[in-house]
């Protein structure tokens, strides 16, 4: 069934595990109880069975939510294809920009690296990128936006750990597989037509750099380690992420300003 | 059905019939009661999504097949004869998404560059000591997913081997190599902290 050919059956003789293994095994592939996203797995179940039995769905008219749940699908690849050469377009005409603007007896290397900084943290704020705009996004129930909230409170707590680690020593271990695992789930919703306004699109896109940041400062150069927490601080993303997980909770409270 | 002995018998032993509010829930479930098949899921999610996640190894095929599963219990359940326990046909159909996504979802061509160097979960920066249960996880992440499949149902879920065969279509002596192969790779990946740790 997998990616290697069994072997003819040889019945090599089983040497069990120490029931500690077995026991550290099952503990150490378990799930935490609170780290089950049980209502916004129930939103897309629920979502997918209406889909499924209106007889009028068409491909057009499949629910976005299915186009994730079912892997990556044309349209995914078309919108990452686009993406990636926006992107690199984008980023040829920074290069490009820079060089003809930029004198070549200039400021250091970091005088620039901190102008750009605070340029790009500036300009988050300038476009209504923003925490207070944000904050102020109307809240909507659909399954994607439930799904993205509960995410971005996960992200919470890893954006904090990073940010207040000692920067000369990089992620460890454990936040490297912890960005890898909320990495996938970013990805997921990146794609969702559903989160496409301009402020989640952004806000989504930053913190996936963040996390792959953080994946690839294991074992890097000091540079590299340094470069999640610089992001983080660049792009002003924590506070963006605590703002869209405080509103969510707001809306989840009637008493505080929401919820109906 | 299960091999309680291999699993020392930390996995609760299931009922091999189908209990009296089980049968009350099933009934309520076919006549298209909304609270009953919220109920239904709420029984047995942290169940199939743990089994889902020991299995695939990753939160986002583990949340995809979850729903993969309830919607084929809810499409099914009027096939459910009642011979056996609610939840074990549950994780039968859990174990049955989860191998077929395991199929078509190659591992590793699912994973970007940024994630296939995380995977290298194997190799430890020698001026840090990880957590004995952070290695545990990343030697089992390591694990071809065959080889993973194995060890996960039968030292962690409690599956025989002829059952193992069954369900992955294999022979029952390749089920065993492979147990035999992810159990040995374990005990390498574990050895140096055993040494260190129990000297």
């Amino acid at each position: 069934m997998t990616d290697e050919r069994h072997e003819p059956e040889n019945s090599a003789p089983e040497m069990p595990l120490d029931p500690w293994v077995v026991a550290l095994a099952r503990d150490a592939t378990d799930v935490d109880t609170d780290d089950i996203p049980r209502e916004m797995m129930w939103a897309r179940i629920q979502q997918r069975r209406r889909s499924a039995h209106t007889p009028s769905a068409s491909p057009a008219g499949t629910p976005p939510l299915l186009h994730v749940a079912s892997g990556r699908t044309t349209a995914v690849h078309r919108n990452w294809t686009l993406r990636a050469v926006g992107m690199a377009a984008l980023l040829i005409g920074g290069i490009g920009v820079g060089r003809f603007l930029l004198p070549t007896a200039g400021p250091s290397k970091y005088q620039l690296a901190v102008a750009l900084s605070a340029a790009r943290a500036d300009s988050i704020s300038a476009l209504g990128l923003g925490p207070e705009a944000l904050a102020a996004m109307p809240r909507s129930d659909d399954p994607a936006h439930v799904a993205m909230d509960e995410h971005l409170a996960k992200t919470v707590a890893l954006l904090t750990t990073v940010r207040n680690e000692d920067p000369a020593l990089g992620p460890g271990a454990d936040v490297s597989g912890w960005a890898r695992d909320l990495l996938g789930t970013t990805r997921l919703l990146i794609d969702e037509p559903q989160l496409r306004d301009e402020r989640t699109q952004r806000l989504l896109q930053d913190l996936e750099l963040v996390l792959v940041q953080i994946v690839q400062a294991r074992e890097a150069a000091p540079a590299t380690q340094r470069a999640p927490r610089e992001t983080m601080r660049e792009t002003n993303l924590l506070p963006r992420v605590r703002a869209v997980v405080t509103a969510s909770r707001r809306g989840d409270d009637p008493t505080l300003g929401g919820g109906l | 059905m299960r091999n309680e002995a291999a699993t020392d018998g930390a996995i609760e032993p299931e009922p091999r019939m189908t209990s009296a509010a089980d049968a009350e829930l099933i009934a309520r479930v076919q006549a298209g009661d909304p609270a009953g098949e919220r109920e239904f899921y709420d029984r047995h999610v942290d169940r199939v999504y743990r089994l889902i996640y020991r299995m695939s190894g990753r939160t986002d095929l583990a949340q995809e097949w979850t729903q993969d599963t309830f919607i084929r219990a809810f499409d099914r359940i009027g096939q459910f004869r009642g011979d056996s326990a609610l939840s074990s046909w549950m994780h039968s159909i859990a174990v049955s998404v989860t191998l077929n996504g395991l199929r078509t979802h190659k591992r590793r061509e699912a994973f970007t560059a940024p994630l296939d160097d995380a995977r290298g979960a194997g190799r430890w920066p020698n001026d840090s000591e990880p957590d004995l249960k952070v290695r545990m996880r990343a030697a089992i992440d390591a694990l071809p997913t065959g080889t993973r499949t194995v060890f996960v149902m039968h030292d962690v879920e409690g599956y025989t081997h002829e059952e193992i065969g069954e369900q992955l279509g294999v022979a029952v002596g390749t089920s065993k190599s492979q147990l035999s192969r992810a159990r040995e790779k374990l005990r390498v990946a574990l050895a140096p902290f055993s040494r260190r740790e129990l000297a």
